[in-house]
């Protein structure tokens, strides 16, 4: 009589380079849509919205929690010790594992992230397109520019963990940002460098980044395949965005064919 | 000074007579649904009162409960020949009283804070005697029917649900920290981002539990008074089917996505016991926290629900709050501990409540 939806479920970390995770899984024939969280680590939370919206019925959420103790700098996909694993590859192990225990099929899957979270998303998407089907990177407080010039990770310059193809541009991105996601606060890096090749807020960085990445696309005889859309009257808020800007409509609209 | 007229008339009525003295009575929590203005006469003898069944009562002597929590929630303080509006119930605290509702309308005892008349059978030795009071009478309709909390319960849908994820809290026991456990949870979740609601299924009627749940978050905080009962000692299979249905279906009608819910006592109590058990059967809830008082209850309990193919999420309650008992605990039962900072925390909740069950059965 009483009713039960789509189990979100905890899954501990496999290994020691891998994250957690929360996961709900539809099938291996399914496709997978890795969701990452803000510094507020709301892991929990991000999948079981995407799990109950009804557009994502069937496809795999993968949440991964990185935890501030071991992937303090996951935005980047950096970490504090040489030693450590990157979130990046942290994430690529946990898909590998999930690939092997049959709850995912192999190949590339979809990225959604919010905040601290679309920041690792785009970085991702952008080193590694070959794993990335589509991307979706809502309220990013700053992004990895296209630009040889400028040193990891502001731009693909000096120190950047791979060797970057044009590949990228064949991602199809969508950015999302709120229109009062304006509020300059400790969370919003005013590096001098990040201010003046992207402005001082999210909501200027997003417009900047979208615009070179399509003039990289147009340079390069492409066609862009970045969109940016404006979330009407919300500001930088996981939950508010899905309750009163229908974030989870537009991520659909950005990830599902 | 202004005067401001009223509409009493010069002349009142019976029934209006009965209106002016019920504003001026004390009305406890157990009654804060009951519509007043029903009430037409007050029924004083050769009825047989049921549970539920609502009174006004005249305070006789001050005993164990010298206050009374009011519709607010306020415990306001007794005086003898305070006029008291409170419901009939049965009482079990093993740390307080028995009782039963009685058979007739001759002095009985308030028998908790929150308004509950009864007659009470065994107290703990170190409780004092019940309040008691005098029943004036049953407050009635014209046709001499009795107002009973029933009448003004929350109606359950037709088509029955819950919320997405519902979190039983359990215990070993009266006091042994599953109010406590469940604030904790509403707490956390709240933080964790999701709408966060509570229920008590079981009980003696009293706003305290609600008010603890409403201050940690919970955006809706319902006990079986909602469902028009004033405790529920000595309810039967449908009957706590019904609340549980009931506050559940309500939960996720104003849009609850995780549900905490309380069940009294400890899984010794036969309503308990019945509860636990049927939820499980009929996938009421995603998981159980149970509270524990110390290890030996945390193991008991442990071996208890294991018997009845049911493994905790995690043990928490007093035993949590000791290192070495939780150790014991732990090692005991096989299963981990969850602090009360360990729910409060919005990342360590989460990973509890969501804790995925084969691996949770395969570690136990």
């Amino acid at each position: 009589m009483l009713q039960s939806l789509r189990r979100v479920e905890f899954i501990p970390a496999p290994s020691p380079d891998t994250p957690d995770c929360f996961v709900s899984f539809a099938g291996p024939h399914a496709p997978t849509l890795v969701t990452i969280h803000g510094i507020s680590r709301n892991a929990a939370e991000m999948a079981t919205r995407f799990a109950l919206h009804a557009a994502f019925e069937e496809v795999n959420i993968i949440t991964p929690l990185f935890e501030r103790s071991h992937f303090g700098k996951y935005q980047l996909m950096q970490t504090r010790k040489a030693q450590k694993t990157n979130s990046g590859q942290a994430l690529f192990n946990l898909l590998q594992h999930f690939e092997a225990q049959g709850e995912i099929g192999a190949g590339k899957v979809m990225l959604f992230g919010f905040s601290g979270g679309a920041q690792m998303a785009h970085r991702l998407a952008m080193l590694y397109p070959e794993r990335v089907s589509r991307l979706c990177a809502a309220s990013a407080g700053w992004y990895l520019l296209p630009d040889r010039d400028l040193p990891y990770p502001y731009g693909l310059g000096e120190g950047c963990p791979v060797a970057v193809t044009d590949g990228f541009l064949d991602v199809p991105t969508t950015v999302l940002v709120g229109s009062r996601d304006t509020r300059i606060d400790a969370s919003v890096r005013q590096d001098p460098v990040i201010v003046q090749k992207q402005g001082r807020h999210r909501r200027q960085r997003a417009d900047t980044w979208v615009r070179l990445m399509t003039d990289q696309a147009l340079a390069r005889n492409q066609a862009p395949n970045v969109k940016l859309v404006t979330l009407e009257n919300v500001s930088h808020d996981f939950g508010l965005c899905v309750r009163e800007a229908n974030l989870l409509d537009h991520a659909a609209a950005a990830l599902l064919l | 000074m202004e005067l401001f007229l009223t509409s009493q008339s010069l002349n009142p009525n019976r029934a209006e007579r009965l209106q002016n003295r019920l504003l001026q009575a004390k009305r406890a929590f157990t009654t804060r649904h009951v519509d007043c203005n029903q009430a037409e006469r007050l029924v004083r003898t050769g009825a047989t009162p049921k549970a539920g069944d609502v009174i006004l009562a005249r305070v006789t002597s001050i005993g164990q409960h010298p206050r009374i929590e009011n519709i607010h929630g306020r415990r306001g303080q007794l005086y003898v020949g305070d006029e008291i509006i409170v419901a009939y119930g049965n009482r079990y605290a093993p740390d307080q009283f028995e009782a039963f509702v009685p058979t007739d309308l001759d002095e009985c005892d308030l028998v908790a804070g929150g308004g509950v008349a009864s007659r009470m059978t065994r107290k703990h030795a170190s409780m004092k005697s019940p309040t008691k009071i005098e029943v004036i009478g049953l407050l009635a309709r014209q046709d001499g029917t009795a107002l009973n909390l029933a009448d003004f319960a929350i109606r359950s849908s037709a088509a029955a649900t819950r919320p997405q994820t519902v979190i039983f809290v359990v215990g070993s026991s009266m006091n042994a920290g599953k109010t406590t456990t469940a604030g904790g949870l509403v707490h956390g979740l709240t933080r964790a981002g999701f709408r966060v609601g509570a229920a008590k299924l079981t009980g003696t009627g009293s706003g305290g539990d609600l008010w603890t749940m409403r201050d940690a978050g919970a955006v809706e905080a319902l006990d079986f008074t909602d469902a028009g009962h004033a405790s529920t000692f000595g309810l039967k299979g449908e009957g706590l089917e019904k609340i549980a249905t009931t506050l559940l279906g309500k939960l996720a009608a104003v849009g609850v996505e995780v549900a905490i819910i309380e069940i009294a006592d400890g899984l010794l109590q036969s309503e308990t016991a019945e509860l636990v058990q049927t939820a499980n059967a009929k996938g009421w809830h995603d998981g159980i926290v149970f509270a524990a008082a110390d290890a030996m209850g945390a193991a008991f309990g442990a071996n208890w629900l294991a018997q009845r193919g049911i493994t905790p999420l995690a043990l928490s309650g007093l035993v949590s709050a000791s290192p070495l008992a939780a150790g014991e605990a732990a090692q005991s039962a096989g299963l981990p501990i969850a602090t009360l900072a360990d729910l409060r925390d919005p990342i360590a909740v989460t990973k509890i409540v969501f804790r995925d069950h084969a691996a949770l059965r395969e570690a136990a």
